[in-house]
């Protein structure tokens, strides 16, 4: 892995008595990273830390080499980032056009003639040229998470933190967002946070399972899928063993578990490792 | 409720970190104030209430206000003339809270520019847009009263530059209201407590000079309630001493500038 850009240690964060994070680490090197775990298990909070709008109880941050605790390091974090949150808000009597603007501003970009033009290209890398003169209030869901996308690029950043932002996509569109994130070039960093295993399987290098505020797993997606080598097989019915099990469109049941020695395994995708790992984890927390 | 809970409990969280101590950019203000002069003029509760005031004097004066068009004209631009003093809390009010109605705060809190930014936006385009409305207004007015042979005598500049500031300090209370009441209350609760609590009657936001005001001291009077208002909108988003002070220094001179303003006998 080359230099990191991202470095994270023994993080801990806390709600009143509910433990968020509790000593998250890890690195993150330029390229895209995926961040994937069930909900609650504390990928919203750590994307927050890496955005700059919270701070950890404990441990130790590092943004693009800076330290976001520091006043004038944050600043230097902020203008190289891009955050697309999970919920984002956005100015409903605005156009499209007009709110990416003003975030345009808000990033300090004041040459009027250039900002506007780096507004209309981010926009239309997110395909909505079409409709950037259309209040936000008229727009679809779908629509308003690629404006939130679109000012997350704005300023080309370094570092490119995505919370959900497949989420409410159209097919088309999330197959667009995969050639918009993996067109990035090489040293830029992406930290993508999602539910869908297929979107990490086709764009990210690296991928960390985050459950219970705690890092489960970090490898390649290659790895993550390993854990379900020899664990998924087809079958007539639900096998005894299965952990999980479903009927698939030609009849046959996929099962996730422990297979039988006879078992007509099939090979597994992301999901399946996934699934198993977190799955695994929750099974012996359910044991104990 | 319950959504509302958790976005309140979210933006708490997404301003644990906070923000930078550096002022923002002059730049970033300008183009800003210019985003929020646009939003202001075209907002529907300012052309509203510009469009009530305009009613309100129609009916007051009845329809036979006479077939001098130049006294149709004045009574024209006393409508809007309230109107846009009214409008203008509301407006102003409407646009400093935008962004925590809107729930863009998280984002916001992840930009280089500090919260100041926006609140000097909203100030500062609350003069470009409200503030040269008003100008062109007061001064249509005055051309206005002078060119009609019995009213020349009552043109007054100083209601002019009064009527000027007092949309900027209404404005600056509209804006100062959202930052410390965020609620889309705010802005229509401060008009009708001015009028109802008699405050409106205490210090008049408008007065002819030969009503007795000192033209000095209500001008200063203005001018202190729109930096005093102002200073307080800045106090929420970071609270220093130096803004206690300037603010508090600021509603002390209002104070005493309204006391200074009213003539001897009262008005």
């Amino acid at each position: 892995m080359s230099a990191p850009t991202v470095e994270i240690h023994d993080v801990r964060k806390r709600f009143g008595r509910t433990t968020a994070l509790q000593g998250v680490t890890f690195d993150v090197a330029a390229g895209i990273t995926g961040l994937l775990g069930p909900n609650g298990a504390g990928k919203t909070t750590l994307l927050r830390m890496m955005a700059t709008v919270l701070a950890p109880d404990d441990g130790r941050l590092r943004l693009l080499s800076w330290d976001p605790q520091a006043a004038d390091e944050r600043l230097a974090i902020r203008r190289r980032l891009g955050y697309m949150p999970q919920e984002p808000g956005f100015h409903r009597s605005f156009t499209a056009f007009e709110f990416v603007d003003y975030v345009a501003i808000l990033k300090e970009m004041t040459e009027r003639r250039a900002r506007h033009d780096e507004v209309r290209r981010v926009l239309g890398l997110v395909g909505l040229e079409g409709v950037s003169g259309r209040k936000i209030k008229a727009l679809s869901g779908g629509m308003r998470r690629r404006v939130a996308l679109a000012q997350s690029l704005l300023g080309d950043p370094d570092l490119l933190v995505l919370d959900e932002p497949t989420a409410g996509l159209d097919p088309e569109q999330r197959l667009r967002f995969r050639e918009l994130v993996s067109d990035r070039t090489a040293d830029r960093t992406v930290i993508l946070s999602t539910h869908q295993t297929e979107d990490v399987a086709a764009l990210c290098q690296r991928v960390i399972v985050m459950l219970d505020g705690q890092v489960l797993f970090e490898g390649t997606p290659r790895e993550l899928t390993q854990v379900a080598d020899r664990r998924v097989w087809l079958a007539d019915d639900r096998a005894a063993g299965a952990r999980l099990s479903w009927r698939t469109a030609d009849g046959a049941h996929r099962n996730i578990g422990e297979a039988p020695s006879d078992a007509d395994l099939v090979a597994p995708t992301l999901e399946d490792g996934y699934l198993l790992l977190v799955g695994d984890r929750a099974f012996a927390e359910e044991a104990a | 409720m319950a959504a509302s809970l958790r976005t309140t409990i979210d933006e708490a969280r997404a301003s644990a970190l906070p923000s930078l101590t550096s002022m923002p950019r002059g730049s970033v203000v300008l183009a800003l104030a210019r985003i929020e002069a646009r939003q202001m003029l075209r907002h529907p509760a300012f052309l509203f209430t510009v469009a009530f005031g305009l009613l309100l004097i129609r009916g007051a004066v009845g329809m036979g206000v006479g077939d001098d068009p130049m006294r149709n004209l004045i009574w024209l631009i006393g409508g809007l003339a309230i109107g846009s003093l009214i409008g203008g809390v509301i407006t102003a009010n409407v646009a400093a809270l935008r962004a925590r109605r809107d729930h863009v705060l998280e984002l916001f809190g992840s930009l280089p520019s500090p919260p100041e930014a926006r609140t000097a936006g909203a100030l500062a385009g609350l003069v470009l847009g409200l503030g040269s409305a008003s100008l062109v207004i007061g001064a249509i007015a005055w051309i206005a009263l002078e060119r009609i042979d019995d009213t020349a005598a009552e043109a007054d500049l100083f209601l002019a530059v009064q009527y000027v500031l007092s949309v900027l300090a209404l404005g600056a209370i509209g804006v100062a209201v959202a930052r410390w009441i965020p609620t889309v209350l705010g802005g229509p609760l401060v008009v009708i407590a001015h009028v109802f609590t008699g405050v409106i009657w205490i210090v008049p936001w408008i007065a002819p000079t030969d009503s007795g005001i000192g033209v000095a001291w209500h001008l200063i009077y203005l001018l202190a309630v729109i930096a005093a208002f102002s200073a307080a909108a800045f106090l929420r988003d970071r609270r220093t001493i130096a803004r206690w002070i300037v603010t508090a220094s600021m509603f002390a001179l209002a104070v005493v500038a309204a006391v200074q303003q009213t003539p001897p006998g009262g008005y």
